[in-house]
């Protein structure tokens, strides 16, 4: 009896000695609030990208529906300035929203120039060079049958018409971007940030190249600045080219 | 316990005496009932006060007209008239304003019409959503979905001296067929 | 002094102590009352309801020596009781999980007694005292999560205060009595507080009291014998008999099964607390923070899946009535069937409806989690699309897929798995509908979908229509070249010469 009893008082005291004493080792303490993790910090990237830009941008900066991020040159051609209005103000009448902004809910411009650096600190290599034709256009006089001739050297294989691509094997394929409907809903600088960076996620490449021409042979030759521009204003022209048929369409694959 | 009488027994053959005691009581029960509810009226009436006394709505501004763009819809926070400093950060409030064309509002209440969760806006689709049971309303607050009963709470709006006021200061509900 | 002065001395103040409060007449009756032989493990969920109770009461005591019942600074006293008072956290966790584990046991309590019949004649006030504490014990457990003052609180008392808004006539002033004024604020934290600690606790403990006492007065019941019929004519006679000549004293000889219950109940709350930790405080109560998600605490999550499944045009009257029938029909439950057979294998209506009950409360507890009819706020822009629906898809279907984001079409259709669950999984979208079904979706909306037609231009709809076509779980692409081509012959419809010879038949 006594032997339990003692046995008893030992398990009780050690018990809640270990309760008392040991409380702050114990895996249910709540983790001390923390402030958030600075934006230029890894994980405070990382959660922030992944909360507001991953949907569009791709899970890693990747294969995502819109312009991939982890994208070296990408991030070395175009200046913080720019970068920042773009991702605080989004732009107009594309699919970019903003983020920033005088709302109760907007970023504020000094946390945005912080999450740029954490982009460019995961994303963008050390070495990276600018590319060599600007990102954004000069306003240089379009030139549609330069653009045309370009187009059908370096893009229509992978690009072909829609309406001629009867018997074309769809997997390499880029898919038709003259389709009246695309055209109209990017702009030209959407069309000018994706021939000069291209898009690697989906085997697109910039204007550096390398291309396919027509017969299928390989064309390493990069596209010239002026090349770009016409390239733009001819896939451009084609808003106006064509007119919209009817959003209804019966022959779905 | 069987030899204690019940004092009325002992004396029940005298009427003074019974009269007495008689007016002893109703006396005794009136007293109580008067001093009962005097002190219970204060109480009660402090607990149950802010039902009774009429509700204060007041103007509240928003800001000046020209902070709005016309064809956007902004949340906007602001404190609540009647609030007292305990509150806390309890006291602030939000609604959002739609600015139609410059001059033409409307101002919407945050809280869902089906059951009060803070419904978010949404300028791309153009559509406000509840994250509580999914009710969905219209840029306009007109119900586009789910359970709520009816489109968003608006509040009433003017335009003073080039400010834009709302009348608020209530949590909106569906007593009120705004 | 002696060991036999010792022992001499004690029963003396005993005596003393018994001869003024009458303290061994109250054992008698109350610890050393007889119990019936049979009641064994099945009775210990009553005790153990009682002993989390009385774990309340401490830990409730000491929190409030630390918590400030001011909207100003509750939640920063919550942080600080996390953080800094010692073992503060540990207080909070067993005062949290407590609170889960006695309503559970009241639950499994209170099944118990209804699955067993004990109810019935002459123990009707016992189970209107318990139906008292059942409610009593809600409202401790709702109240209670309004004193954790986050976001859940703040919007929890929003869905309340809407609820009790919707009484005919009387339902704004009502709202203004519960919530203290016009608005949500400090002075409705002050109310819920003396709620919460003096109210209920009040209630409840005389409402344990007079259920104890009933218990006492009336006995405790035995376990049900199918074939035992309970009779109000001969059935005290009967019971007294049984327990005077097998009925065993309460304690030590039933105390014992609560005894290990309950210290094992104990242990293993110990445990829970320790290693999940407290609930909460989650985020700010900041009303013009609106990316919250409220959500209630378990015990209520059922209720919370019910409010989005109400049909809407009976939703105020079921809410309004609901309650007040379902709590009158508890409390008239000995007064329905006072008598008769008490072994649920007698009883199958019963038991359906307790079955039927508890899988509802269960469904809905569970919907009430995963909660599929709420959009996910941020998936547009946090949820991405899957690599292999954006690989080989053309400029169109991209820019088809970016709308489906920027849309916020995600917040409520899933694709690959992830995304909102409100709408339905489109993943293999494109074998339900056809191109022009997909467009009037789109562009009307129906069947709880908002319509897009004022949103979206035609070119963007006819984008999201090209990107939501590639989505054919891949059994749509043809593999062989030639193989989707239209097959006019078989296309055209079936007439006298060329339906198929089988297909006539049936
Ligand atoms: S509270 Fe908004 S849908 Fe229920």
């Amino acid at each position: 009896m006594s032997a339990l009893r003692r046995v008893h008082t030992c398990v009780v005291l050690v018990g809640a000695g270990c309760i008392a004493t040991a409380c702050d080792q114990l895996p249910g303490k709540p983790a001390p609030r923390l402030e958030a993790p600075a934006l230029d910090t890894a994980a405070g990237f990382a959660s922030f990208y992944g909360d507001r830009c991953a949907g569009c941008h791709g899970i890693d900066g990747t294969h995502g529906p819109a312009r991939p991020l982890r994208d070296s040159v990408y991030l070395a051609s175009v200046p913080d300035a720019s970068l920042l209005s773009i991702v605080r103000d989004g732009i107009h009448g594309t699919r970019m929203p903003g983020t920033g902004g005088a709302s109760i809910t907007g970023v504020s411009d000094a946390q945005i120039q912080k999450f740029l650096t954490g982009m460019k600190r995961a994303w963008m290599s050390a070495d990276a060079i600018p590319s060599a034709i600007a990102w954004q256009a000069n306003a240089a006089v379009a030139d549609l049958a330069t653009g045309h001739a370009v187009f059908d050297a370096r893009c229509g294989h992978c690009h072909p018409r829609a309406r001629n691509a009867a018997g074309s094997s769809a997997s390499t394929a880029g898919g038709d971007v003259m389709d009246p409907f695309y055209v109209r809903l990017v702009s030209d600088q959407h069309l000018r940030t994706s021939i000069v960076f291209g898009r690697s996620d989906l085997g697109m490449p910039g204007a550096a190249g390398p291309f396919v021409d027509a017969s299928g042979a390989r064309v390493e030759t990069a596209l010239t600045a002026s090349e770009v521009d016409a390239l733009v204003a001819y896939i451009a022209s084609q808003r106006t080219a064509s007119t919209l048929t009817t959003v209804s369409k019966g022959d779905a694959r | 316990m069987s030899e204690m009488h019940s004092p009325s027994d002992a004396t029940s053959s005298n009427p003074s005496t019974e009269n007495r005691r008689g007016f002893l009581f109703a006396a005794g029960s009136t007293l109580m009932a008067i001093g009962g509810v005097l002190v219970a009226a204060p109480i009660i009436g402090a607990a149950v006060a802010p039902g009774i006394l009429p509700e204060k709505d007041q103007w509240i501004s928003l800001g000046a007209v020209t902070n709005w763009v016309p064809d956007t819809t902004v949340l906007i926070k602001f404190s609540n008239p009647g609030g007292a400093p305990d509150d806390g950060i309890t006291r602030e409030n939000a609604c959002y304003v739609r600015c139609m064309e410059a001059g033409k509002f409307q101002v919407f209440a945050v809280n869902c019409a089906h059951l009060g969760c803070p419904v978010e806006w949404f300028s791309q689709s153009r559509l406000f959503m509840c994250p509580c049971h999914g009710g969905v309303y219209y840029e306009d607050g007109s119900r586009a979905s789910g359970p709520p009963p009816r489109g968003l709470f608006e509040f009433a709006w003017r335009i003073q001296d080039g400010m834009l006021e709302i009348f608020s200061g209530r949590l909106p509900g569906l007593q009120e067929g705004t | 002094m002696s060991r036999i002065d010792l022992k001499h001395t004690a029963l003396q103040g005993v005596r003393w102590l018994d001869d003024r409060t009458g303290i061994l007449w109250v054992l008698r009756h109350s610890m050393f009352h007889r119990v019936p032989i049979s009641a064994k493990w099945w009775y210990v969920f009553g005790s153990a309801t009682m002993m989390f109770f009385m774990v309340q009461v401490a830990s409730g005591i000491v929190l409030a020596m630390f918590y400030a019942p001011s909207a100003a600074q509750a939640y920063d006293s919550l942080v600080y009781i996390n953080e800094q008072v010692p073992c503060g956290w540990m207080l909070r966790a067993i005062h949290g999980w407590s609170s889960n584990a006695m309503c559970l046991m009241m639950l499994v309590h209170l099944s118990q007694v209804f699955l067993h019949g004990t109810y019935k004649y002459p123990r009707e006030l016992t189970w209107l005292f318990g139906v008292g504490l059942c409610i009593a014990t809600l409202g401790l457990a709702f109240t209670g999560q309004i004193m954790r003052w986050d976001a859940d609180a703040y919007w929890g008392l929003g869905i309340g205060a809407a609820i009790v808004d919707r009484m005919p006539i009387v339902g704004n002033e009502m709202r203004a009595v519960m919530l203290g004024g016009t608005q949500i604020s400090g002075a409705t934290l002050s109310r819920f507080f003396a709620l919460h600690v003096f109210i209920l606790p009040g209630l409840t403990v005389t409402l344990i009291g007079l259920h104890l006492y009933s218990v006492l007065r009336k006995g405790i019941s035995e376990m049900p014998v199918a074939g035992e019929v309970v009779d109000p004519q001969t059935y005290e006679k009967a019971y007294e008999a049984r327990v005077h000549k097998t009925g065993v004293p309460f304690y030590p000889d039933a105390a014992r099964r609560d005894m290990v219950f309950c210290g094992a109940a104990l242990i293993v709350l110990v445990g829970i607390a320790a290693w999940y930790g407290p609930m909460g405080p989650g985020a700010l109560p900041d009303p013009t923070i609106i990316e919250a998600s409220p959500r209630p605490d378990g015990m209520f999550l059922w209720i919370f899946a019910a409010l989005a499944l109400l049909p809407p045009g009976s939703e105020t009257f079921l809410l309004l009535v609901g309650p007040p029938v379902g709590i009158a029909l508890l409390a008239a439950l000995p007064f329905i069937s006072p008598r008769g057979e008490r072994a649920p294998s007698r009883r199958p209506l019963s038991v359906l409806i307790f079955c039927l009950i508890a899988t509802g409360l269960g469904v809905l507890t569970w919907l009430g989690m995963v909660s599929p009819w709420s959009p996910v706020m941020n998936a547009w822009t946090s949820t991405p699309i899957a690599p292999e629906f954006v690989a080989h898809r053309s400029p169109l279907e991209l820019q088809g897929a970016l709308e489906f984001q920027f849309a916020q079409c995600r917040n409520c259709h899933a694709i690959g798995g992830t995304g909102g669950m409100r709408g339905p999984d489109l993943t293999n979208v494109a074998t339900r509908l056809s191109w022009d079904q997909l467009v009037r979706q789109i562009q009307q909306g129906g069947g709880n979908m908002p319509a897009y037609g004022k949103t979206l231009s035609s070119a963007e709809t006819h984008a999201l229509a090209a990107f939501l076509t590639t989505l054919d779980g891949g059994s749509l692409r043809a593999a062989i070249p030639g193989a989707m081509e239209s097959q006019t012959a078989r296309d055209a419809m079936p007439t006298s010469t060329n339906v198929p010879p089988s297909r006539s038949g049936d």
